[in-house]
C-alpha cells in the first residue's frame, strides 16, 4: 500500500481511482471527474490493486461485478491492508443484505448523475480530510513533545521518530488538500501550548 | 412412415409409434350450413395410450384442446393444415393447476390421397438435453433484472458522453454515445429474442405475461445450414477468426431467422469467450463494442465433403486448425459440422479456443450467466431457447482440440445424402 508516499504539493487536487472492467464506463466516469480531481482508471480488480499499491488515492470508485478479481474482492483486500482512503461502490448491482458486512464508505447505483457523483466524492474527501487531520494531530503531538525534550542529534538517528515525522507531513498535506478550510483547524492545533511551563 | 412423412396410409394406423388420429371433413355440418370442420374418426392405440380415449366425431380442434395442446397453436383451419401437410411445434400443458408444465410436440398434418380427410400426428419431442435445466426458464423478474443491470452501464456512458459532447463541443464524444446506444440495442434485441423463444408455460406461470406473446415456431422452412451459418458469420464481429463449414450438410427443417440467431450467438460466444485471456483490454473492446482493431478480416471457408478450400487453414472440417495466438478472435477457428453419419442427426458448432471448464458447462445456458461483466449473459440462453422451440437437444462438450463444442441433435433433415 502506498502509505506515506503521497508527496504531492499542498495545492494538488484530490486523487480518485475509477475501477471498472468496462473501459468505456471507467473512461466516462473519469471524464465526469477530471475537472475537479486527479483521476486515474483501472480496468479490472487486479489493475486496481496494483495501482493502489503504487500510488496514493483518496477515493476509489469501485465497480462490484468484474471478472476474476471482483469489486468485492478488491474491497476485502483494501480492508485487510488498512487502505488509507475512502471507497465508494459504483455499481449496477442492486444492493441486498450482503452489503451489511461490506466495508465500503458509500454505495451508488448506476446510472449516477454527475452532480451526485461529485457530491459523493466531495463528501468522502471531507471525511478523509478530517481523518487525515486527526491522524496528523495525534502524530504531530508526539513529534512536538519529542522535539521539545530531545536534541536534534538524538532525533536524527531514531528510526521511529523519522517515521512519524514523515507520516505527520504526509497526513498534513493530505488533510490540507482534502479540506476546504484546513487553516482554522491547524491554527487551533498550533495555538495549544504543549511544552512544559 | 417415410422421410417426407406423407405416406402414412401405406401402413396401418396402429403400426405407427406416434399418436395419430384419422380425420375427415364433417359433411353433416356442411349440410346444416355450418362451416365444414374436421372431425376425428378414429385414433391409434398410441394416441389413446398417451391421451386417453376420444369419441369419434369430436372436432379435431376440440380433441387437440382436450389433450392439452395450447389453443393458440391449434390450426384454425384444420382442413388446410392437413391438406398442405403442414407441421408446427406446439406445447402441451400437463399437470394440475398450480403445478403446470408444458412439453413440446410436433403437430403434423398429413393429407390422404383422395383429399377426403387425412391424419393429424402428434410426436413427442426429445426432452431438453441430457440434463434438467430448472433455471433455464426465464420470467419477467429475470428479464427485468438483466435489463436493469446491463442497460445501466451503457446508459451511464451515454449520459456522460452526451453531456461532455455538449459542454466541450467535442464530436468524438458522440461516437461514444453511438456505441453505447448500439450496446443497448443489442441488449434489447437479446432480451426480446429470449422472451420470444421462451415457452408458453414460462410466461404464463412465471411472469403473467399475456398468452398471445408466445407462439409456436413455424418450422416449415427448409434451410441450408451452411448458408445460414455463413449469413450469421457475416453479422458477427469476427475479426481474424475463420469459419469452416462442412459442405455436405443436408437441408434441415428449421425457422431460418431463429436458426441464424442461434448461429450468431454461438459464433459470438466463440469469439468473445474462446479466444482471449479474461480481462485483457483488447478482449473488453471486442466483447463490448466491437473490435477496435482494423477492419474485419474474417474468413469463411466451405469444406467440400470434408476438405477445406484453399482459404482455410490446413485442418480438416472436423478438426479445425489450432489457434496460434490469443488476441481477439485472431487465429480462432470455428467449425460447423454434421452430427452422426448418413443420415445425420444434427449439427455441431465447435471452436479451438479455450473451451468451457467441465464444471461450468451445466450453467452456461442459464440467463444472465456470463464469464464477464459486460456480456449480457443471454447469448447461450437464447441458443437454448431456439433449440428448444425446434425440439432440438442442445449439449455442450469439449472439442477434440480443447475448445468448446455445442451439439444440436434431433434435427429433422429434409433429405438425406
Amino acid at each position: 500500500m502506498a502509505e506515506d508516499r503521497d508527496d504531492r504539493p499542498e495545492g494538488a487536487r484530490p486523487r480518485a481511482l475509477v475501477v471498472d472492467d468496462e473501459r468505456e464506463v471507467a473512461d466516462a466516469y473519469a471524464l465526469r471527474l477530471r475537472e475537479l480531481y486527479d483521476v486515474e482508471t483501472a480496468y479490472g480488480g487486479d489493475a486496481a490493486l496494483e495501482a493502489i499499491d503504487e500510488e496514493t488515492f483518496d477515493v476509489v470508485l469501485l465497480d462490484r461485478h468484474m471478472p476474476r478479481t471482483s469489486g468485492d474482492d478488491v474491497l476485502a483486500t483494501l480492508e485487510e491492508s488498512d487502505f488509507p482512503g475512502r471507497v465508494v461502490m459504483v455499481t449496477a448491482i442492486d444492493p441486498g443484505f450482503d452489503v451489511i458486512d461490506m466495508p465500503f464508505d458509500d454505495y451508488l447505483c448506476k446510472p449516477v448523475d454527475r452532480e451526485d457523483l461529485r457530491a459523493a466524492i466531495d463528501q468522502q474527501c471531507e471525511i478523509l480530510g478530517h481523518e487525515m487531520m486527526g491522524e496528523y494531530f495525534g502524530i504531530e503531538a508526539k513529534r512536538r513533545v519529542i522535539v521539545a525534550e530531545l536534541p536534534e542529534s538524538e532525533r536524527a538517528d531514531h528510526e521511529e521518530y523519522r517515521t512519524i515525522e514523515r507520516r505527520a507531513k504526509e497526513r498534513r498535506r493530505r488533510a490540507q488538500r482534502l479540506l476546504d478550510d484546513p487553516a482554522e483547524l491547524l491554527d487551533s492545533f498550533d495555538g495549544i501550548d504543549r511544552e512544559r511551563n | 412412415m417415410t422421410d417426407d412423412g406423407t405416406d402414412v396410409q401405406a401402413i396401418s394406423l396402429q403400426e405407427l409409434p406416434s399418436p395419430v388420429c384419422h380425420v375427415a371433413w364433417d359433411s353433416e355440418a356442411e349440410r346444416c350450413g355450418a362451416d365444414e370442420q374436421a372431425v376425428v374418426t378414429t385414433v391409434n392405440d398410441s394416441f389413446e395410450s398417451a391421451f386417453g380415449p376420444i369419441t369419434a366425431g369430436t372436432s379435431v380442434v376440440e380433441t387437440l384442446r382436450s389433450v392439452g395442446i395450447e389453443s393458440e397453436a391449434i390450426p384454425s383451419d384444420v382442413g388446410e393444415f392437413v391438406d398442405s401437410n403442414e407441421r408446427r411445434l406446439v406445447q402441451r400443458s400437463i399437470g394440475q393447476a398450480g403445478d403446470r408444465a408444458t412439453e413440446p410436440y410436433l403437430l403434423r398434418g398429413i393429407s390422404s390421397d383422395d383429399r377426403t380427410g387425412g391424419y393429424v400426428v402428434l410426436t413427442s419431442l426429445p426432452a431438453r438435453g441430457p440434463r434438467p435445466r430448472p433455471s433455464s426458464n426465464v420470467g419477467l423478474d429475470d428479464v427485468a433484472s438483466i435489463i436493469s443491470h446491463d442497460l445501466r452501464n451503457p446508459l451511464d456512458v451515454a449520459k456522460a458522453r452526451l453531456r461532455a459532447g455538449r459542454e466541450l463541443d467535442e464530436d468524438e464524444q458522440f461516437d461514444h454515445v453511438a456505441r453505447a446506444h448500439e450496446r443497448m440495442e443489442r441488449i434489447i434485441d437479446d432480451v426480446l429474442t429470449l422472451a420470444d423463444t421462451a415457452s408458453a408455460a414460462t410466461f404464463d406461470s412465471a411472469s403473467n405475461a399475456p398468452a398471445e406473446r408466445t407462439r409456436a415456431v413455424e418450422i416449415d422452412d427448409t434451410v441450408h445450414l451452411g448458408d445460414v451459418a455463413s449469413a450469421a458469420w457475416d453479422t458477427v464481429e469476427t475479426d481474424e477468426a475463420s469459419l469452416h463449414t462442412v459442405a455436405d450438410l443436408p437441408p434441415a427443417v428449421a425457422d431460418e431467422d431463429r436458426l441464424q440467431r442461434l448461429f450468431e450467438n454461438l459464433f459470438r460466444n466463440a469469439i468473445e469467450h474462446g479466444s482471449t485471456a479474461p480481462g485483457s483490454p483488447t478482449r473488453r473492446d471486442a466483447e463490448e463494442y466491437g473490435s477496435t482493431s482494423p477492419p474485419v478480416d474474417s474468413q469463411h471457408t466451405v469444406a467440400e465433403d470434408g476438405a477445406n478450400s484453399s482459404r482455410a487453414a490446413t485442418a480438416d472440417a472436423d478438426r479445425p486448425p489450432a489457434a496460434e495466438n490469443t488476441t481477439d478472435g485472431a487465429g480462432l477457428s470455428v467449425t460447423v459440422g454434421r452430427l452422426g453419419g448418413d443420415p445425420p442427426v444434427g449439427f455441431y458448432v465447435a471452436d479451438d479456443g479455450r473451451g468451457i471448464p467441465a464444471d461450468e458447462r451445466e450453467r452456461v445456458f442459464d440467463p444472465g450467466v456470463s464469464s464477464t461483466d459486460h456480456g449480457t449473459g443471454l447469448g447461450l440462453a437464447i441458443v437454448d431457447r431456439i433449440a428448444a422451440r425446434h425440439g432440438w437437444s442442445l449439449t455442450v462438450t469439449g472439442a477434440d482440440d480443447g475448445g468448446a463444442r455445442f451439439e444440436i441433435d434431433g434435427v429433422e433433415f429434409a433429405t438425406t445424402s
